[in-house]
């Protein structure tokens, strides 16, 4: 059976990812020992229409327990953040551009503990790869 | 010529004759600045004299993008034969010197000869003299720098080491920024050579000025913005204490065991004890340098280095007494990578029944400065470690050098990579010549090869070109010449060369140059007595360490580099 494409970013699609994180051995491992939430948010722009621009992951020692939806995303806060605009999340997802090396160089933006993020670069890594799991549809 | 002056100054210290020469485009084009530029003249000039002879050149160079506001870009290199690797040595700096230099219009010194008493260089926008440095000999690096550096001067100066042929002496400029490894400071000395003072006004010759100056104000804010930038800006490099320590990659107790505090030394603690403030280099968006506050002084602050080699490596979790090492030893001119590795070597020896009890070292102040003045058994360790060890008659196999240069605080068995990097660089054991625990943690450049991959799988054909790669990749930085730090992608540097320069250069080009210039160090070190033997890495950094890191095997690390010299077309066969 052929899995339906899930538009990114949606409920839908976070979900989904979330299970597949949990589901990933290679995540499961590279994610030890990690304690924080994320919020993941995607910049808004004109003419791209959203169905959500936040969202919080729940990690947890190599495993994501819940997603969550900010009902303020402007608003919404979490130990780290990790903010980029659409087309650089598409390129990270689909593996064109290295994560960490997104992180470097300001494509994806980060408040937080870099030097934390820095150790776990083998799970941002393995997030990327599970992101791959889950049938995307992108806007553009 | 555009993006340089193409005006090399050479100066005989001997005679005290000045005089300018250029050299042809294509060397510009094939070695491009920097180290490469560094080399190529070296190649020029050396006889292969010894380190401490007259005839040995000690050449100064900026890069096409040094003097710019391209960000990153303050930097220069110092190229000598090494007193310490006997070999090809080189060194890099930021502050604000190579910024100077270049302004002044000047792309390089080449100094030759031996003045007959202390002398220092003073160049004042290309107008070039020697003056008396009597007052100075004996002073420290901070002492020499403030005398000099009133009118706006720019001042390198080297301390009691280098004065006394301390063969890992620093050169120190500005505010404690370091041209640290192989020696350069001692080959200073051996020319009666203090200091050189550069200002310079003079606007840099780029080809399109309006786009190179749109280009560098993208770059830079994008690199000012980025999340590790902010990071180096509140924490300084010791940020790694922090990311490398959960990754073993900080060795601690001489390369011997991963059991540490290093909770104690994190840049967290750094910062709360001592209220640090960012000291940029010239151009630098980022601002790693530290200004730290202590006992009411403010005082240059430790890099990450610094605080790996006087904490962890020696067992010792006091940050106020690394700040007080790191200030005495960028005062009297010393490396601090060989400086903490030499004595944490002393104390494991000590421990181990390989030296005597004579040779406890009960205070690592007064060892720094028996090192830097030759005292008592100072004097034995001023020769580094590798002599050291030899003349003791202790295993080569728990000395933690290659080629005569002291293993830093990288360690190879976190990153395997990071193994062969330290066993092929030119000048010995360097973490910056293709630093793949940098990689590895996803600090790529995928269009020209350099790819993360697992840290600890790395005997294939695709992981070793990764670090060929990176080693190329390394030599453009070092000649063009930009940090460590920032990274910008390899498109960009290439973008901000091609407008000064107006070279139409592609990346294909650029990376043949860095290899290029591997291919030349490589050359000249073969001229000055390398032998393959010496691309190798003691067994103590590749014992098993820690619960889970079963460390790299005598059959790995010729596997390792069997396939590197494979893939490089160069012949390798272990002496």
């Amino acid at each position: 059976m052929i899995d339906q494409k899930i538009t990114f970013p949606s409920r839908e699609w976070v979900s989904r990812y979330c299970s597949e994180l949990s589901a990933s051995e290679e995540y499961n491992k590279a994610g030890k020992g990690w304690k924080d939430p994320i919020l993941f948010r995607v910049e808004e722009e004109a003419g791209l229409s959203l169905e959500l621009s936040a969202f919080v992951l729940n990690l947890m020692d190599g495993k994501c327990l819940s997603a969550e939806f900010p009902v303020d995303a402007a608003k919404a806060s979490a130990p780290f953040i990790i903010q980029a605009t659409y087309d650089n999340w598409k390129k990270v997802i689909e593996g064109k551009i290295n994560p960490t090396q997104a992180m470097l160089m300001g494509q994806l933006k980060v408040k937080g503990n870099m030097a934390l993020l820095l150790r776990y670069s083998t799970a941002a890594i393995a997030m990327v790869k599970a992101a791959q799991r889950v049938p995307t549809q992108f806007l553009r | 010529m555009e993006g340089n002056w193409n005006n090399i100054v050479h100066i005989d210290l001997g005679s005290g004759d000045v005089w300018s020469m250029d050299v042809e485009e294509d060397v510009w084009r094939r070695y491009v600045g920097g180290v490469g530029l560094g080399a190529y003249l070296f190649g020029k000039y050396s006889r292969s004299a010894d380190a401490f002879s007259p005839d040995n050149p000690v050449i100064i160079t900026a890069g096409p993008l040094v003097g710019t506001s391209f960000p990153e870009s303050g930097r220069h290199e110092i190229v000598s034969r090494s007193p310490q690797t006997t070999l090809l040595g080189e060194s890099n700096s930021g502050g604000r010197f190579g910024f100077e230099l270049k302004r002044s219009g000047v792309d390089g010194l080449v100094i030759m000869g031996r003045a007959q008493g202390p002398v220092a260089i003073v160049i004042d926008d290309g107008s070039v003299k020697l003056i008396d440095a009597s007052r100075l000999w004996g002073s420290t690096t901070y002492d020499a720098i403030n005398a000099l550096s009133p009118g706006g001067y720019s001042v390198a100066a080297i301390g009691p080491a280098g004065e006394h042929g301390v063969l890992f002496a620093a050169v120190i400029n500005d505010n404690g920024r370091a041209a640290g490894r192989t020696g350069m400071g001692a080959v200073f000395g051996s020319k009666m050579l203090k200091a050189i003072a550069v200002r310079g006004r003079k606007q840099v010759p780029l080809h399109d000025r309006a786009g190179f100056l749109n280009h560098s104000s993208r770059v830079a804010k994008y690199l000012y913005e980025a999340a590790f930038s902010a990071s180096l800006r509140e924490f300084g490099s010791s940020v790694w204490m922090d990311a490398g320590s959960a990754l073993g990659d900080v060795p601690a107790h001489y390369f011997t065991s991963l059991a540490f505090n290093y909770d104690a030394l994190s840049s967290t603690k750094l910062k709360e004890m001592f209220n640090p403030a960012s000291r940029p280099c010239a151009s630098c968006v980022i601002g790693c340098g530290r200004e730290e506050r202590l006992n009411g002084a403010k005082i240059d602050g430790p890099e990450y280095e610094t605080v790996a080699v006087f904490g962890p490596l020696l067992g010792n979790p006091d940050l106020t007494s690394i700040l007080e090492w790191n200030h005495l030893v960028n005062s009297l001119g010393l490396d601090s990578i060989s400086t903490g590795v030499v004595i944490s070597a002393v104390r494991y020896f000590v421990d181990n029944g390989l030296l005597g009890k004579g040779y406890e070292i009960s205070s690592v102040s007064q060892a720094i400065q028996d090192i830097a003045y030759r005292k008592g058994m100072g004097n034995e360790l001023a020769d580094g470690l590798e002599r050291f060890a030899a003349r003791h008659g202790i295993d080569r196999d728990v000395v933690a050098t290659v080629k005569g240069l002291e293993i830093p605080a990288h360690d190879p068995r976190a990153f395997k990579l990071q193994a062969l990097t330290y066993a092929t660089s030119t000048r010995g054991a360097c973490h910056l010549q293709g630093e793949m625990y940098a990689v590895d943690i996803g600090a790529t450049q995928e269009s020209i090869g350099i790819k993360q991959g697992d840290r600890w799988s790395v005997d294939t054909d695709e992981r070793v070109m990764s670090l060929i790669k990176a080693q190329d990749y390394r030599q453009v930085q070092n000649s063009v010449i930009i940090c460590t730090y920032g990274y910008p992608p390899a498109e960009d540097v290439l973008k901000a060369v091609n407008l000064a320069t107006g070279f139409q250069m592609d990346l294909e080009e650029m990376m043949r140059d860095g290899a290029a210039i591997m291919d030349l160090k490589r050359e000249i070190n073969e001229r000055l007595g390398w032998t393959p033997s010496m691309d190798w890495l003691p067994t103590l950094v590749r014992r098993g360490i820690g619960e889970e890191n079963p460390g790299i095997s005598d059959e790995e690390m010729k596997s390792l580099l069997n396939r590197y010299y494979r893939l490089r077309g160069w012949q390798f066969s272990r002496a």
